[in-house]
């Protein structure tokens, strides 16, 4: 995985001599504590990882790092590259420094490339702005570094807008901008959370490539342990804007010294207890489901065009059966969910529950739709922001015929509450009183209140960090258990569907390419794209859970 | 690119011949028969007819709406009902004189706008940046022809720096030219207003984009960070609001016409009106909504040119 | 920021008052014509000076708001009540015909400078305050649509209008129920900048005598009368048009203000 033919970099992993150092390094922005004593040191050649959950500081650390914190940051301690303190160097020898000395790539590849820019323009402006060298000489550069990250020039040629280009592909385009002039130091903030699976594996391949040929020193900033695993030397754990615990990559995550970096890591390979069930008689029955999306016509007189995003998908889920539903952006599974829904028509092909169909003559049934309910990915988009936790778990109510009133209806309020592990009195609180977890606690509880047969998670913990993620993921199995729910869990994430299915559907391109019993086909994938799926997928080792056998020990 | 432009070029047309229709229509339903008018209060009804069946007031309404139509586009847009002059002379003439005001004011307008915008978000929140906003502030409450009004008040009556209106022709370019300064100024700074505003916050948005940040990265300072991306980026609301006041100047200069006794497009539609020259007003009305139109046109494909996402057959 | 919006709420609030007080008491006789006292300079006996007619110019300003408050508001309200249900049924129903429909009148609309639509239906109906209202309702229709239509777009792709779908509800509930509340903000915002150029464009349309007819007082008649006496008495000009002028600034910061207090990420189009 790592190309290391040319051991040409001066140090190597175990260098001692010290590129970045952070010194006790406290930050503070507008009088909020972001970050409290941070030390850090980073030498050459060397891959040192910061880790921790949203809001931990990891982010802000890198941007202090390459002399970009927002304004009105205050700052005490030292941050020395190359010896040379960045807090205090004055904003000309920043520009100097930044691209040449230090590069960093960024975590949205959509928005971190301007759209009215060609990208070879926008690479060559990294050696232009440095005057590094000439004009046909950067243009040359440019295009050799293009090569190098990937960016085949007869594909994709540097006269390309950034519009025109896969996420992948830009942030092939990022990464070549930060490394045009051979900084000593990458800084990585999330350089692959926004991409599908096989994607990140070749982007973090590339980088870490990258990294041991040119002799660069990379400080990667993730939230993911998995990612961490593979590929750095050292890391250090952030919570609450400290730093918990640093160390070599194998020792951290063998010890575990801080309860933290502990909690975290198990957190990461959680498995939830789903207790064996045997299905009943089919309930939700998709057949031939066919959905297509009208394009944009090229010209006023062009015929129109259809995008063919479900192509004849048929499969079945019984009663109390677990299913998962994974593949990559794009691959039509979301779209598959709504037309279970009814929110989509289908052009062919048909969807029923309980025998009857979903959607009859484009108007969803009532009686047949409130045995289906959902649970969205965005914890912070799913809720009216005017409206209390109790008048949105009720909205479903507007499907029964004779939906319950005053004390019926608080009940069935405080109930749906108590079940997902909040309290009654919360009813009355706005939504934005709650964080992220509990507001999937309240998504799910708006589901379940009129006790629906089926209910799909779609993306339901994709948001969420990994100890929340565990905590909903327990849920869902305790749901399943004590109301013997069936549901259908679409995700991009293997290890979530792995860990609270029995059966799994693997999709690609509006296909069902794979489909059988989660265990088999985790254990024995047979399609080419489910294999290239498991394989790229990060895995964090098998290593120091002494005495914890099958559950968390399974690699991924 | 090419399939963008003829999308855009069949609904110009389309708004266009609906545009006429509209025009047509509402100019139909105007009470008053302009045959009648003309003749004065005691002509006879046989002279009237005569005179309706010379103008063709007394064919069927579709036929006359396409004998109009058919004619603008030959350029023939009749002949004035009070004068007896073809509409298109008439219209050429005064043309001459509100194009020309609406092009300066505008050039003053976008002149005055794009740096002081750019220079306030430059200094976004310092002093500079204040003095900016409160100016456009008062830009844009303030009525242009009151400012109009000032203007003559304190240049040509106290100062003596210009005439106080009329317009000499464009015999002598450069008097023409200095007796439109004072209506450009006073259509320009109230729109110019409006513009920094747009150009202003337009460009504080895009600085806190992603890709700013990026370039920063790459050794941009914050000033080479807004000239190389920001600007460009920055300019796509700014020609929307652009074109849009084009056609406000151009309406806008009916009323300034007025304060500065200017021999244009909006003294021609007032005379019109009241002397019931309906052709003449539907003329003139349909000219300007052309104006507007093609205008719009401009900027979408303005927008192609700044922005290659809407090159694409898309 | 608060500043802009005391001082916003200070003048609106003046002017407003000034124009209910009008029609209980003013400090002179607006009818009353009074050539001996013409043009006077302002003094103890008339803060704001005479007319060349020997009016009050403080009572004519106080009468004059009346009709540009009362023009504007129902200018607005006209092109509120028609703009945000259609924007409101447009973007429920996106792509659709109605959508088409509600879009291309829009365009249509906005290639007729308002001036232009005053000047037409001026053309037919003759000159009056009534159709003034009636120029510049029409041209607030399409802002209205258009920006309730683009932010409720942005409402129906979130995930929490799609959780009311899946309750059941129809596309009419949940514009009522879901996207109205939220949209209330950016209108009121946007409604009071329309507000601001109703009284611009009121004032405009008076002045070429395209907007209230004598004897209704009206600031831009007040300064069409003005427009020959400047040279002698500057007064007359500039009492008007300052009116105006702060009536205006009011609103706008009123407008700005009210944005900045209910949600900072509100930008709404000045077009």
């Amino acid at each position: 995985m790592i190309p290391s033919s040319r051991p040409e970099y001066p140090g190597g992993p175990g260098a001692t001599q010290a590129l970045l150092q952070v010194d006790r390094l406290s930050l503070s922005i507008s009088g909020t504590d972001i970050l409290q004593e941070v030390s850090l040191t980073l030498a050459q050649g060397e891959i040192l990882a910061l880790t921790g959950e949203s809001g931990s500081g990891k982010s802000m650390t890198a941007l202090a790092a390459i002399g970009l914190l927002p304004e009105g940051a205050a700052t005490s301690g030292r941050l020395l590259l190359s010896g040379r303190d960045l807090l205090t160097l004055p904003e000309r020898d920043l520009c100097a420094l930044r691209g040449r000395e230090v590069g960093m790539v960024f975590q949205e590849p959509m928005t971190a490339l301007n759209p009215v820019q060609r990208i070879g323009d926008q690479v060559m402006e990294t050696i232009l702005v440095h005057r590094a060298m000439g004009r046909d000489a950067a243009r040359a550069r440019a295009a050799e570094v293009m090569a190098r990250v990937g960016l085949d020039p007869e594909r994709i040629p540097p006269t390309r807008y950034p519009h025109e280009l896969s996420g992948g592909q830009r942030q092939r385009v990022g990464i070549a901008m930060a490394i045009a002039l051979r900084p000593k130091l990458l800084i990585a903030d999330e350089p692959t959370t926004a991409l599908d699976v096989t994607t990140q594996a070749q982007i973090l391949e590339l980088l870490t490539g990258l990294v041991r040929e040119e002799g660069m020193a990379m400080l990667m900033i993730t939230h993911d342990l998995a990612v961490v695993a593979g590929m750095a030397d050292r890391i250090a754990v952030m919570k609450a804007g400290r730093i918990v615990e640093q160390g070599r990559t194998a020792q951290v995550l063998a010890e575990q010294r801080h309860q933290y970096t502990r909690q975290l890591f198990e957190a990461s390979r959680h498995q939830a207890p789903l207790v064996p069930v045997s299905p009943g008689e089919t309930q939700l029955s998709v057949r031939e489901a066919v959905r297509d999306y009208p394009l944009p016509r090229k010209h006023p007189f062009a015929p129109r065009r259809a995008f063919r995003a479900v192509k004849g998908v048929s499969f079945d889920i019984r009663r109390g059966e677990r299913v998962g539903l994974v593949g990559e952006s794009g691959c039509g599974k979301s779209t598959l969910s709504r037309a279970i829904l009814g929110l989509e028509p289908l052009q062919a092909g048909q969807i029923s529950l309980d025998g009857k169909p979903i959607l009859s003559h484009g108007r969803p049934d009532p009686e047949i739709r409130r045995r289906v309910q959902v649970v969205f990915q965005d914890p912070y988009g799913s809720f009216n922001p005017r409206h209390s936790v109790g008048r949105i778990i009720a909205e479903p109510f507007h499907l029964l015929p004779d939906p319950p009133k005053g004390a019926a209806r608080q009940a069935a309020i405080a109930g749906a509450l108590s079940a997902v592990g909040l309290k009654p009195e919360h009813a009355e609180a706005p939504i934005h009183a709650f964080s992220g977890g509990q507001r999937q606690r309240i998504a799910i509880a708006r589901a379940l209140i009129i006790e629906p047969e089926l209910v799909i998670f779609d993306e339901a913990v994709s948001a969420l960090d990994v100890r929340v993620r565990a905590q909903i993921l327990d849920l869902v199995a305790e749901l399943s258990r004590t109301r013997g729910l069936s549901y259908l869990f679409v995700s991009h994430d293997l290890s979530v569907v792995r860990s609270i299915t029995d059966r799994l559907l693997v999709m690609r391109d509006g296909e069902i390419v794979e489909r059988g019993d989660t265990s088999d086909v985790f254990d024995n994938p047979r399609h080419w794209y489910t294999k290239s799926l498991m394989e790229a997928a990060p895995k964090l080792p098998a290593l120091a859970m002494g005495g914890d056998d099958d559950a968390g020990g399974k690699p991924l | 690119m090419l399939g963008y432009a003829l999308k855009r070029l069949t609904s110009l047309a389309v708004s266009l011949l609906v545009a006429s229709l509209v025009i047509f229509l509402v100019v139909e339903v105007a009470p008053g028969d302009p045959a009648s008018y003309m003749l004065g209060m005691n002509a006879q009804p046989d002279t009237v007819a005569a005179l309706r069946s010379e103008l063709g007031l007394d064919l069927p309404k579709w036929q006359r709406y396409l004998s109009w139509l058919g004619g603008m586009l030959s350029g023939d847009f009749g002949t004035s009902y009070t004068y007896r002059t073809p509409v298109a002379e008439m219209v050429a003439e005064r043309i001459a004189v509100s194009l020309p005001l609406a092009l300066y004011a505008l050039g003053l307008s976008t002149l005055i706008a794009l740096p002081a915008g750019i220079y306030a978000a430059a200094r976004r929140g310092r002093a500079g940046d204040a003095g900016v906003i409160g100016a456009t502030q008062l830009g844009i409450a303030i009525p242009n022809f009151w400012f109009a009004m000032l203007l003559v008040l304190l240049f040509a009556l106290k100062l003596r720096w210009f005439s106080a209106g009329g317009f000499p022709g464009w015999e002598q370019p450069l008097v023409a030219l200095k007796s439109l300064t004072l209506p450009a100024v006073a259509l320009a700074l109230p729109q110019a207003a409006i513009l920094a505003r747009v150009m202003r916050s337009s460009l504080i948005d895009i600085l806190s984009e992603d890709f700013i940040r990026t370039a920063r990265a790459k050794g941009l300072s914050r000033r080479q960070a807004l000239w190389r991306h920001g600007l460009r980026n920055a300019l796509i609301p700014v020609l929307t609001i652009l074109g849009l006041q084009f056609s406000f100047l151009l309406a806008g200069a009916i009323i300034i016409e007025q304060v500065f006794f200017l021999p244009g497009l909006g003294r021609l539609i007032f005379q019109s009106i009241t002397q019931r020259d309906l052709i003449v007003v539907e003329s003139v009305v349909m000219l300007l909504v052309f104006a507007v139109i093609a205008v719009n046109f401009l900027t979408d494909m303005a927008y192609a040119l700044v922005d290659p996402r809407l090159r694409g057959a898309r | 920021m608060k500043l802009s919006l005391i001082l916003g709420a200070t003048l609106s609030l003046t002017f407003t008052l000034g124009a209910l007080i009008s029609f209980a008491w003013t400090p002179g006789d607006v009818e009353a014509v009074n050539i001996a006292a013409r043009l006077q300079p302002p003094s103890a006996a008339h803060w704001l000076g005479t007319d060349h007619l020997g009016r009050d110019m403080l009572s004519m300003v106080m009468t004059g708001a009346r009709t540009s408050l009362a023009v504007a508001l129902v200018a607005v309200g006209l092109g509120m009540g028609l703009g945000v249900p259609l924007g409101l049924a447009a973007a429920a129903r996106q792509g659709g015909w109605l959508d088409e429909l509600v879009m291309r009148t829009n365009d249509l609309i906005f290639a007729f400078p308002s001036l232009v639509i005053a000047i037409l239906i001026t053309a037919i109906f003759g000159p009056g305050a009534l159709n003034a209202i009636l120029a510049i309702g029409i041209f607030n229709i399409p802002v209205f649509a258009r920006l309730t239509r683009g932010a409720a777009l942005s409402f129906w792709r979130r995930e929490f209008i799609l959780a009311a779908r899946v309750a059941g509800k129809g596309a009419p509930r949940i514009s009522v129920e879901h996207i109205l509340p939220n949209l209330a903000n950016l209108l009121i915002v946007q409604g009071t900048i329309q507000f601001s150029l109703g009284i611009l464009a009121e004032a405009g349309l008076s002045y070429v005598g395209l907007g209230a007819q004598p004897p209704v007082p009206s600031w831009g008649r007040m300064l069409a009368d003005a427009q020959t006496m400047v040279a002698l008495a500057p007064h007359v000009a500039i009492v008007p048009g300052l009116a105006i002028l702060l009536t205006v600034l009011g609103l706008n910061l009123l407008g700005d203000g009210l944005r900045d207090h209910l949600d900072p990420r509100l930008r709404p189009s000045r077009a």
